[in-house]
C-alpha cells in the first residue's frame, strides 16, 4: 500500500513554490562544526543473512549449504558475487558499493554480533540496542550512554535524532532525542492563511506543556525540535553531486539525516531503521526478497556517501543487525534464525577495503549450536572503537558497562 | 464518515507508526511509553486534534454542536467547561482552564458571549487545545 501522504502530494506537484512560508527547509552551513564523528547507526531489523551479503565464497562450506541460495563466485557474470578480496565477495545488488570499498571509505566485519545466544527478535534487537547482551538490568541505550557520558555542551534538539515513528531503544538515556518521521511534515498543520492562527494555537498549547512532567517534557522537546526546523528555513533540499536516495521510507530517512547534518543542527548521532531481512521462505538468491532489500540498502548508502561529499570525513556509519542466520538453508529457499553476522562500516575515517574479524569456518565442526556462524568479535569491540577513535569518548565503561574490549580490530583512525 | 475519511485516518495511523498489521521487524509493536511519547508520535497526535477540531478531515466530519447539547451564546469560559467535560471527562486544574479560557477568549473578554462570526473558529479551536492538551493524551 502506497498512501497518498502530504509529502507525495507535494513532490507531485512539483514542490518548492506552492509551499507555504512556515514549511521547514534547512539553511546550510558551509562547514563542519564539531570535531567529533557524527555517527548514523543503521539498524537492519529482522535478521539479516550475513552469510549472503558478505559472501565467503572462499569457504566451500558455504555452497555445500546453500545449494539453491548461494551466491555464485565471482566471475563477472550476471548475478555473480562481486570480489572483495579473494575470499569475500558483496551480494550482487551490493554492486554500488564496490566503488566506496575501492576508495577505501568502506570495510565490513565478519562473523560478528552479540554474544548472547537467543534467537528471539525481540530479545536480541533489545540487548544489542541496550549494548548490554543478556541482560535488561540497565534500561538505557548504549547510545543514550554515550550521549550522556560526553559533555560536549550540546542542548539542541537534534543532537540525537531517531528517525521513524518511534524511538529506537538505543537512543534511551539522559539525553532527550527527538522522534522524526520526516522533515517535511514536521510542523503543526495548516493553510499558509492561518500562520497566525497557528503560531497562537502553538503558544496556548505550550502552555500546557510547562511542567516537569514526562510528558510535558517531550512536549516542550517537540517545540523545540519545530522551531529549530522553522528558524533554520530556507530553499527546498537538492541532494548533492547527482546523489539519487531510495524512493523509500528508509531512503527519505537517509536523505533527512544529510540535510539535518549539512544544517549543522548539532547532530550528534542518528539512527535510521531498515527492515525486511526476516527471510524465512523465498529469500532468494542474487535475485529475490533478499537481494531487493539489499539494492534498496546499497543506493541509499552509495547516494548518503555522495550527497555528504567532504563532509563524510567527519562521519561514521554503521550498520547492524540483531542476528544472523541458519548456515543450511531452509526446505522454504529460505533461512532461520542464526547466531553470527555482518556489519558494514563507511566514513572519511575508516580503514576502509578490508573485512576483518577471525572467519570460523562453516565445517560442522566449526558452527555455533545448532548450525549457526560463530562470532569470534563481540559486535562491542567494533563499536567502542568508532566510540573511543571516532566519537572521541573515552568512557566506554559507561557506555557498555561490565564490557572490556580486547584490542581493536584497527578499522577506524582516531579522529 | 466516508471512503476518502476513512483513508484519511488511515493515513493519520500510518504516520503515527499504528497501522495494524504494518509493524516490520517481527518482535510486534512496542507497549511502553518511551517508546511512543517521542516528538513525532506527540506533534502527529497534535495535528489529528487540529484537523479534527477544524473539520478539516476530508470525509470526516466531526459534530461540534453535539459536544456542547443545550450550551446558548456561548462565552469562552462556558464553552471551555463544556468542552472541557465533554472530552477530557475530568477537570482542568484552575490554571489550565485558566490557560484555555485565556486562548478561547482570544483578547475578548472571558465571559462576553462570543461574537456570531467567530463561534466557529473558536469551538474549533478549543476542541483541538483540549484534544492535544496533555489531559487528553494520557487518557
Amino acid at each position: 500500500m502506497t498512501p497518498f501522504t502530504r509529502r507525495s502530494f507535494l513532490r507531485s506537484a512539483g514542490l518548492g513554490l506552492t509551499l507555504p512560508a512556515w514549511f521547514p527547509r534547512l539553511a546550510f552551513a558551509a562547514t563542519p562544526s564539531s570535531e567529533r564523528d557524527v555517527l548514523v547507526c543503521i539498524f537492519l531489523r529482522g535478521g539479516a543473512d550475513g552469510l549472503n551479503v558478505v559472501v565467503p565464497v572462499g569457504d566451500a562450506g558455504y555452497f555445500q549449504n546453500r545449494p539453491t541460495i548461494g551466491i555464485p563466485e565471482p566471475s563477472g557474470a550476471a548475478g555473480s558475487g562481486v570480489d572483495l578480496d579473494g575470499f569475500f565477495a558483496l551480494h550482487p545488488a551490493l554492486a554500488p558499493l564496490k566503488e566506496l570499498w575501492d576508495e577505501g571509505v568502506l570495510a565490513a566485519v565478519h562473523a560478528t554480533g552479540s554474544p548472547d545466544g537467543t534467537h528471539s527478535h525481540f530479545d536480541a534487537m533489545d540487548f544489542m540496542e541496550r549494548g548490554t547482551p543478556g541482560s535488561k538490568s540497565i534500561p538505557t541505550g548504549w547510545i543514550g550512554r554515550h550521549l550522556g557520558s560526553v559533555a560536549t555542551g550540546n542542548t539542541s534538539p537534534f543532537r540525537a535524532v531517531g528517525m521513524g515513528t518511534i524511538l529506537q531503544a538505543s537512543l534511551r538515556g539522559p539525553v532527550p532525542a527527538t522522534a522524526l518521521r520526516s522533515i517535511a511534515e514536521f510542523h503543526l498543520g495548516g493553510k499558509t492563511t492561518q500562520a497566525a492562527d497557528i503560531a497562537r494555537f502553538q503558544s496556548g498549547l505550550a502552555a500546557l506543556y510547562a511542567s516537569q512532567d514526562w510528558l510535558d517534557l517531550q512536549g516542550q522537546q517537540t517545540f523545540q525540535a519545530i522551531a529549530a526546523l522553522a528558524h533554520a528555513a530556507t530553499g527546498s533540499y537538492q541532494p548533492q553531486n547527482g546523489a539519487q536516495y531510495p524512493d523509500t521510507d528508509f531512503g527519505h530517512a537517509l536523505t533527512d539525516v544529510a540535510q539535518i547534518a549539512k544544517a549543522d543542527l548539532g547532530l550528534e548521532v542518528a539512527c535510521v531503521d531498515l527492515g525486511g531481512w526476516d527471510t524465512h521462505a523465498t529469500q532468494g538468491g542474487a535475485t529475490g526478497r533478499q537481494a531487493k532489500v539489499l539494492a534498496e540498502l546499497a543506493a541509499g548508502l552509495a547516494a548518503f556517501h555522495a550527497d555528504l561529499a567532504d563532509r563524510m570525513g567527519r562521519i561514521t556509519v554503521v550498520t547492524m543487525s540483531e542476528f544472523g542466520r541458519r548456515v543450511h538453508e531452509n526446505a522454504s529457499g529460505g533461512t532461520d534464525h542464526g547466531h553470527g553476522n555482518f556489519m558494514f562500516l563507511l566514513g572519511g575515517g575508516i580503514n576502509g577495503r578490508q573485512v576483518y574479524g577471525d572467519w570460523p569456518g562453516l565445517s560442522p565442526g566449526q558452527l555455533a549450536s545448532p548450525g549457526d556462524l560463530a562470532i569470534t568479535t563481540d559486535y562491542r569491540t567494533v563499536l567502542a572503537e568508532i566510540v573511543d577513535r571516532r566519537l572521541k569518548n573515552p568512557k566506554l565503561g559507561d557506555v557498555f558497562p561490565g564490557f572490556t574490549p580486547p584490542a581493536y580490530l584497527g578499522l577506524a583512525r582516531a579522529a | 464518515m466516508t471512503a476518502a475519511g476513512a483513508k484519511a485516518l488511515l493515513n493519520t495511523l500510518r504516520l503515527q507508526g499504528q497501522l495494524p498489521f504494518d509493524w516490520h521487524p517481527p518482535n510486534g509493536y512496542p507497549d511502553a511509553n518511551a517508546a511512543w511519547g517521542n516528538t513525532n508520535g506527540l506533534l502527529n497526535r497534535w495535528n489529528f486534534g487540529l484537523a479534527l477540531g477544524g473539520n478539516h478531515i476530508a470525509g470526516v466530519t466531526t459534530d461540534v454542536d453535539a459536544l456542547t447539547p443545550g450550551l446558548k451564546n456561548p462565552t469562552a469560559t462556558t464553552l471551555t467547561d463544556a468542552l472541557g467535560k465533554r472530552l477530557l471527562a475530568r477537570g482542568l486544574t484552575s490554571a489550565d482552564r485558566g490557560r484555555v479560557i485565556q486562548y478561547v477568549a482570544d483578547g475578548r473578554p472571558a465571559n462576553a458571549p462570543i461574537p456570531a462570526t467567530k463561534i466557529k473558529t473558536s469551538v474549533a479551536g478549543a476542541i483541538a487545545l483540549l484534544l492535544d492538551s496533555p489531559y487528553f493524551q494520557w487518557r
